[in-house]
């Protein structure tokens, strides 16, 4: 065996370290799905008519489509009568404070590295904690409130501000977009909701942290931010899963609205088990994210650092439709063993003078498939419109493959778009320069990669970007190509 | 969940293929039959895109001839252009002129200068060897081609022959007959042979016209292939055409295409490169304007290592025409060492202009240089003002500006006298 082969197999044979499951006492619905368990989650989370209907008209919707498979992904088809569609943690009572919360939660936040109640005193974060789609704690919410900020589980956005979420749910992303978001729509169980009113810039970056936790289940959960006229905010996503052998859905619709000279960054840094080295388990992260420059000179920033899942089928796009609203979206999707990625974005421009920026950086090392699909759309009104894509991979080891899937629809002559991409590996000049300055190879490949990265990292907010880091070093470990 | 039966598209055209075979009666050539009844088999189980057609996405072929031909019953053309082909044939002196009138091979007006020692045309008919020598995509068309074919040539280029005189064949669309054209030619370069074909595809009247082409071109080892494509159909007629290439060692071949005009034009150009070393050039440049729809996709596949492409495409979209361009590579894993390359550049100049395109890249294999790169844009501001400022007046700086955009591809032509054929027909439409 060379020594290549060698460090591959070292590498290929790491563990998955958020691989714990705790058992948290779980209420749960029972396996499959058909109306009356949109009925039962409806009734569980007491809600008011108009959401039960809607829901039941997303049951309605998906039953007459069919799974999508034009992905550039293989992967077993989900049974999905054989998943529950409703696992909350068991809680005694409603949730005042921290306090309250079961201590076996707060444990097993402390393993995510999210210690709630350190987070609240120091970091200065609030953070929304999702589990098996159940937002089970928010944290900050008085400081917030202050300022007329919402930011509170989707549940109690239901409950508390109806006529906020009714106006806005399914405006981004309508119940029949595609296949999964209609799926969520029927399902969902919960999620965050956040509104910034009008001009107030939100002091804090917010966070939600989605975990899987029981067995069987899938995640459906639903985010909705609404940012009025002239405010701010940044919002930060996580993801873990427990290690199982079966594969696991999480099929979530994010949608983000910003109005006049809004701006809304969102960023996620997604590490759902991947599955194991002979590519047995992980989760299918099938996620519809989307969000409409609704006013003029709004901005929408999407950055994701994806490391995770057995397959990832995402593209966090923007409609730009306001007149000279920018849309960005910075992404780095590293996939090793049998994982599969197929990512990108869509921009569509609809108004004057709009700007889109995408960076996408893959890397694929092992056995896995990397894939960038984007679209960048200038509708005929969008005269003055700009678009510079740049998508570059990495490949790490013979055996794994990246693909390059742009769609490029102009239909306007004052348009002007650029997109450049490349394929290279790690340079063998690159390595024997770090290696000749007394730097081991393998610290030579992490910091190679980390400097082709950068441009992305660098991009996420401070808390994110660290935890980004560290997953990139450590995936990379070993992969000397 | 509900399972939807797949839908057949095309049923119309599926129809009066079968009527078009069994009306044949047998008739034909042998092995011209069994692989006729093989395709129209493919036909039924697969049919014709339809409208969601991932590769014919922004043309819809089916929808355009579908109820718009009788292709049941394909009929013979009855009136020839004569007078211009004998005109054509007068005016490429030294040249091998081969005639296709609506994909008939016209023995009687096409002329062969070069001697048999270097190269040999025979009717396809002829040749039951030629039609399986390599694998063809399933692309319907090229299906649809395989089932209704009853003419084309099979040209052989000799051994370590250098052919000086050039192969000019001339496809002419009339509206005449069923107004239909099926033609299959067959270009057998062998080893260390060298040879240029050019291509004239035009149109003789503004009738409605159909024409599904396919060109097979099997390169040897070390043969020296370039193909010219120039196409300037009438506004009514629409082109269909698969160009399918088998690369063997250390093999360089180069394509050409210029596309002027047509209502729909669909390029298919397959690259298959199947050996170490080779070389394989697709240059492109197309000047759409009026309502005309241009599409060009092209597939290079690399399987063997130490190969390289190169890809260059640009386009002038003008008035309401809409521009398609899709450049596949895939480099195998076992194609280390590849490079690849490939660049679309479009200017719109009108904004009823539409440009769908799509530049993707398939790798499998790490130790390769491979990129891409796509512009949209309009002209240089900077470069009309620059122009401007010396007395040149906007209309004149534009197109010049433009020509020298369209130049690049033109440089590439390494034929001194379609170099400045193309140039002319080129700077005819970019001047006012």
């Amino acid at each position: 065996m060379s020594s290549d082969e060698q460090i591959l197999e070292e590498f290929t044979s790491k563990e998955y370290e958020h691989g714990w499951s705790v058992d948290l006492e779980a209420d749960e619905a029972p396996e499959g799905l058909n109306e009356d368990i949109v009925r039962f989650i409806s009734a569980k989370k007491n809600e008011p008519e108009w959401l039960l209907e809607w829901r039941l008209k997303a049951f309605d919707k998906w039953s007459n489509m069919e799974e999508p498979e034009w992905a550039n992904v293989k992967y077993p088809k989900t049974d999905y009568q054989a998943i529950k569609y409703y696992s909350a943690p068991k809680q005694k009572k409603a949730v005042e404070s921290l306090d309250d919360v079961d201590p076996e939660l707060i444990e097993t936040f402390e393993k995510l590295g999210i210690s709630l109640t350190e987070q609240k005193r120091l970091t200065g974060v609030a953070v929304d904690a999702v589990i098996d789609s159940v937002s089970v704690a928010t944290t900050f919410k008085e400081t917030l409130g202050e300022l007329g900020i919402i930011f509170c589980s989707f549940s109690e956005a239901v409950q508390e501000h109806p006529e906020l979420v009714r106006k806005h749910l399914g405006s981004v992303v309508p119940v029949s977009d595609n296949y999964f978001s209609a799926l969520n729509s029927a399902v969902f169980s919960d999620g965050s909701f956040c509104y910034i009113p009008k001009g107030v810039r939100c002091p804090m970056e917010l966070s939600t942290y989605f975990r899987i936790n029981a067995a069987n289940t899938g995640q459906f959960e639903r985010t909705l931010i609404v940012a009025e006229e002239g405010s701010y905010v940044s919002y930060l996503e996580g993801c873990t899963a427990p290690m199982r052998d079966e594969n696991q859905l999480h099929a979530a619709v994010v949608e983000i609205i910003a109005n006049t000279d809004a701006e809304v960054k969102y960023s996620t840094v997604q590490n759902w088990y991947p599955g194991d080295k002979d590519g047995k388990g992980g989760i299918y992260n099938f996620v519809t994210k989307r969000g409409i420059c609704a006013g003029d000179r709004s901005k929408i920033s999407w950055t994701q650092v994806e490391t995770g899942s057995a397959v990832t089928w995402k593209y966090p796009s923007c409609i730009l439709k306001g007149d000279y609203s920018v849309g960005e979206f910075y992404s780095v999707a590293v996939t090793n063993n049998y994982q599969q990625a197929d990512t990108g974005t869509k921009m569509i421009h609809i108004g004057k003078g709009t700007k889109s920026r995408i960076v996408s950086k893959g890397i694929s090392a092992g056995k896995s498939q990397n894939s960038y699909r984007g679209q960048v759309q200038v509708m005929k009104r969008a005269s003055g419109a700009r678009n510079f894509s740049q998508c570059d991979s990495l490949l790490i080891g013979d055996q794994c493959g990246a693909h390059t899937f742009p769609y490029i629809d102009i239909e306007n002559s004052s348009a002007q778009v650029e997109h450049e991409a490349t394929t290279s590996k790690i340079g063998e000049d690159q390595i024997f320069y770090c290696t000749q300055r007394g730097i081991d190879e393998e610290n030579a490949v992490a910091l190679i990669v980390n400097g082709y990265a950068k441009e992305v990292l660098n991009k996420l907010p401070m808390e994110f970007a660290v935890e980004a880091q560290k997953l990139l070093a450590l995936t990379l470990e070993g992969s000397v190509g | 969940m509900s399972t939807v039966e797949k839908k057949i598209f095309g049923q119309e055209l599926i129809n009066q293929a079968e009527s078009y075979v069994s009306n044949l009666n047998g008739s034909s050539i042998a092995h011209l039959k069994a692989q006729r009844d093989e395709a129209l088999t493919q036909l039924k189980d697969a049919g014709f895109p339809g409208p969601k057609a991932e590769e014919y996405k922004f043309t819809k072929l089916t929808k355009a001839i579908e109820g718009k031909f009788d292709f049941a019953n394909v009929k013979s053309v009855t009136q020839k252009p004569s007078e211009k082909m004998k005109e054509i044939a007068r005016k490429h002196e030294g040249a091998n002129v081969l005639f296709f009138v609506n994909g008939e091979f016209d023995q009687e007006h096409s002329k062969v200068v070069s001697p048999e020692s270097e190269i040999t045309i025979e009717p396809l008919n002829n040749r039951a060897d030629a039609t399986n020598l390599m694998s063809e995509t399933n692309d319907a068309f090229a299906i649809q081609n395989k089932v209704f074919v009853n003419s084309g040539v099979v040209i052989e280029v000799k051994k370590s022959k250098v052919v000086s005189a050039p192969v000019i064949c001339y496809y002419i669309s009339v509206e005449s007959g069923s107004n239909v054209g099926f033609v299959k030619n067959i270009y057998l370069a062998h080893e260390n042979s060298q040879a240029d074909f050019v291509h004239f595809h035009y149109s003789e009247g503004e009738g409605r016209t159909f024409c599904n082409e396919t060109k097979n071109y099997i390169v040897k080892a070390n043969a020296n292939i370039s193909l010219y494509k120039v196409q300037e159909e009438s506004s009514n007629a629409i082109y269909v055409g698969n160009t399918n290439v088998s690369q063997e060692r250390d093999s360089v071949f180069s394509s050409y295409v210029f596309t002027f005009d047509g209502d729909i034009v669909r390029n298919n150009l397959n690259i298959s490169v199947n050996g170490e070393g080779v070389e394989s050039n697709m240059y492109g440049l197309y000047l759409t304007k009026g309502k005309s729809h241009v599409d060009n996709h092209t597939t290079v596949d690399h399987t063997q290592p130490n190969t390289n492409s190169n890809e260059l495409y640009k386009g002038i979209i003008d008035d309401e025409s809409r521009a398609v361009f899709n450049g596949k590579i895939f480099v195998r894993q076992a194609a280390q060492k590849t490079n690849a390359f490939q660049s679309n550049g479009n200017i719109l100049l009108s904004d009823k202009a539409v440009i769908n395109t799509k530049p993707q890249l398939e790798i499998w294999a790490d130790d390769v240089k491979c990129s891409h790169g796509c512009t949209t844009g309009q002209l240089d501001e900077e470069a009309i003002f620059y122009l401007r400022a010396r007395g040149i007046s906007l209309e004149k700086a534009k197109s010049m500006i433009l020509l020298a955009n369209a130049s690049e591809v033109i440089e590439k032509i390494k034929l001194g006298w379609l170099k400045m054929e193309v140039t002319d027909k080129v700077v005819e439409r970019l001047e006012v």
